[in-house]
């Protein structure tokens, strides 16, 4: 039984992690192989600053919230144990501003002690009058994937450099199951209109005084359009773009210069702090997360594609529950062709 | 008195910023920072500097609260400004949990930091040995950086600092007119004050940048407070030692009970031994005293004593004793005018 996985960012690499953990000793002859043209440091994932935080509002899609729950549950369960330091797991606490109340998010019970502001937080950012206080996690990409690619590879988990062109390509070459894990480029595999780059910009600066995330909001301009701050293990992340429709990926002076006005405004200590890096990068952005089977009809075969991709800039955030979902939907179609005598039961 | 001249013996975290209040308090003084050690050799550069008051027996509690607050709005300030960087002073969240109930729900300085309130369930798991705690957000002063950014305004000031040894504060008198000791250990030779005491502290500073959260265990004697660079772990308690070096059993004991409130520092680098005396006393001096040899007066006014509180206070007694001098340069004021009839 061979299952291709296309793309190894985290929702690819995780995917693949978690079907392997559930299934490689219900079906011995499980070959699981990774094909990417981008792998870490390169991917997109990499470029996240690595916050657990979904979007303000989850627009009645209670799946995606409880997808989100079971990723933060996941981790905080990983928290104290040895892998989380390589992981690049982490606790942190921080702000989210608004210049109006806003109500309480989805995933206000979520995350730890969830408040809002008092008077005197409010001092220290004038120009909001409302905000909220949290705990939450820190996921980095940048020691998250090379996890993930290290468990993979210690599981005989196969890499491939390429980009794959279409489904039929991999199913041509004898592959049973492929989960399209192709984030912003799912496009070229298969039409879809609904997927949109969300094109983000960063700046990545040394100011390790920084202990909190400060994300800010404007309920008129959307989400991640607003500036925000959020502090790494190694560099601070700074940002506030989001423009929709724009598949450019070089970084913008004038966005540069947007984000950098506006992160100063709201930290000013932060026009002392170097920049390292700036980065811009596509979030694939759909109205839901596409994670659905597709049976694809090639000659007298019937292919079997898993789509998991379209989770915007709350691919961290999401990561887990989509994995756990798309394991869920790689069992059922195990079941069909019969390779299974019954779907594992409470582990999924 | 055109110019009072007034030496300022110390210079950590209480001496500097002694120094600094009295420049501002008396723009026509001529202060000047004498002190055995700079930054980052004081006490002061072995604590982390984290404003979580120290509760002092014989001072009232209103005092504590007012030097407390006043710290911390004077701190907060700078937090919030381009210097805090430089400064060294940074906001930091986190808990300080209880093995057993506290006696007191409420600690006094409840409604200064911020965002104070108990943990909730779900907080409270990531602690299995603990069953009670609280959440807040403070401020840290990370030293050097805050000595360090002291000492650049001092300067900026027209203050001189001078590294010496100070032996008997009489050295001082024909040099200057009024002298303010900040020693704080040194008090127990310098002055001779039998009421201060060592509490010896051990400290770890480790590189753990995925710490950003503060833990503190309510007994004092165990936490976590993650700096700008580096995260102290603590620590001891040792009343009456004066041992400066480094012990590695104590090294050991903290570490282990560091990583059992916060495993992840098993993955600390860089382990860094520092011990610091705490200049310990029932309640903080701050005093003004004349001495009297042979005729000749010598006022004095004392700032020390802070044992394990003195970044929580420094700028509350700082200010105290800055009135002090206030006081005391009227009095010399007043009989120079006298002596002028």
């Amino acid at each position: 039984m061979r299952v291709a996985i296309i793309g190894a960012g985290v929702i690819g690499l995780s995917s693949a992690l978690c079907i392997h953990e559930q299934f490689h000793s219900l079906l011995p002859s499980l070959e699981l192989e990774v094909y990417a043209d981008h792998f870490t440091p390169h991917t997109t994932s990499d470029g996240a600053a690595g916050l657990w935080q979904p979007y303000l509002s989850d627009h009645g899609n209670l799946q995606e919230t409880l997808w989100n729950k079971e990723t933060f549950d996941y981790l905080l369960g990983h928290l104290h144990s040895p892998a989380a330091k390589e992981m690049g797991l982490f606790l942190i606490s921080g702000y989210n501003l608004f210049t109006e109340p806003a109500p309480d998010p989805s995933w206000k019970n979520i995350v730890l002690g969830f408040r809002n502001l008092t008077p005197k937080e409010l001092e220290l950012f004038p120009g909001y009058s409302y905000g909220w206080f949290n705990t939450a996690l820190m996921l980095e990409g940048k020691s998250y994937l090379p996890w993930l690619t290290n468990r993979l590879t210690q599981r005989g988990v196969k890499f491939f450099h390429k980009k794959v062109e279409s489904f039929q390509e991999l199913f041509s070459q004898g592959v049973d199951v492929v989960l399209n894990c192709s984030g912003m480029r799912s496009g070229d595999l298969q039409p879809d209109p609904e997927l949109q780059p969300g094109r983000g910009q960063i700046i990545k600066v040394l100011a390790p005084w920084v202990k909190h995330f400060i994300i800010t909001h404007d309920l008129k301009s959307g989400i991640y359009n607003s500036p925000y701050v959020i502090p790494g293990s190694e560099f601070t992340v700074l940002g506030g773009i989001y423009q929709h429709g724009n598949w450019s990926e070089e970084n913008s002076a004038k966005d540069h210069k947007s984000i950098w006005d506006s992160c100063c405004r709201l930290l000013p200590a932060l026009q002392k702090a170097k920049i390292v890096a700036e980065w811009s990068g596509l979030r694939p952005a759909r109205p839901s997360v596409r994670l659905e089977r597709e049976s694809i009809r090639l000659g007298n075969l019937q292919a079997e594609v898993i789509h998991n991709y379209g989770h915007g800039g709350f691919g961290i955030t999401i990561h887990w529950g989509c994995a756990m979902a798309a394991a869920r939907l790689f069992g059922s179609i195990l079941q069909e062709k019969k390779q299974l005598g019954t779907i594992p039961g409470p582990r999924l | 008195m055109a110019s009072p001249k007034v030496a300022v013996v110390g210079a950590g975290v209480v001496g500097l910023s002694t120094a600094l209040c009295i420049t501002e308090t008396c723009p026509s003084c001529s202060v000047t920072v004498l002190s055995d050690q700079f930054s980052p050799n004081t006490t002061s550069d072995v604590a982390a500097g984290m404003l979580i008051p120290h509760i002092y027996p014989d001072t009232p509690i209103h005092r504590q609260k007012q030097w407390f607050r006043e710290t911390f709005a004077y701190l907060f300030a700078i937090s919030n400004s381009a210097e805090a960087s430089e400064a060294g002073i940074h906001l930091v969240s986190g808990w300080q949990v209880f093995k057993s109930t506290p006696k007191e729900e409420l600690p006094f300085w409840s409604d200064i930091v911020l965002g104070f309130r108990p943990m909730s369930e779900a907080e409270l798991q990531k602690f299995p040995q603990h069953r009670f705690g609280q959440a807040f957000t403070t401020l840290k002063c990370d030293c050097p950086p805050y000595l360090l950014w002291l000492e650049k305004r001092l300067k900026a000031t027209g203050t001189q600092m001078y590294t010496r040894k100070v032996a008997d504060l009489w050295e001082l008198h024909s040099e200057y007119d009024i002298v303010v000791n900040c020693t704080g250990m040194g008090a127990h030779q310098l002055v001779g004050d039998k009421q201060l005491f060592p509490v010896r502290g051990q400290v770890l500073k480790v590189h753990a940048p995925w710490v950003t959260q503060f833990i503190r265990d309510g007994d004092g004697l165990t936490y976590i407070y993650p700096g700008i660079h580096r995260v102290t772990l603590g620590g001891t308690r040792e009343k009456g030692s004066w041992s400066l070096l480094p012990d590695a059993g104590t090294t050991r004991d903290i570490f282990d009970r560091c990583c059992s409130l916060e495993p992840s520092l098993q993955g600390a680098q860089d382990i860094e031994v520092k011990v610091g005396l705490r200049p310990s006393r029932q309640c903080v001096r701050v005093q003004r005293e004349v001495l009297s040899q042979g005729g000749v007066k010598l006022p004095v006014v004392h700032n020390y004593g802070h044992g394990a509180g003195g970044f929580s206070v420094h700028w509350g007694t700082a200010k105290g004793a800055a009135y002090l001098v206030e006081e005391c340069v009227s009095a010399l004021q007043g009989s120079s005018s006298r002596a002028k009839l």
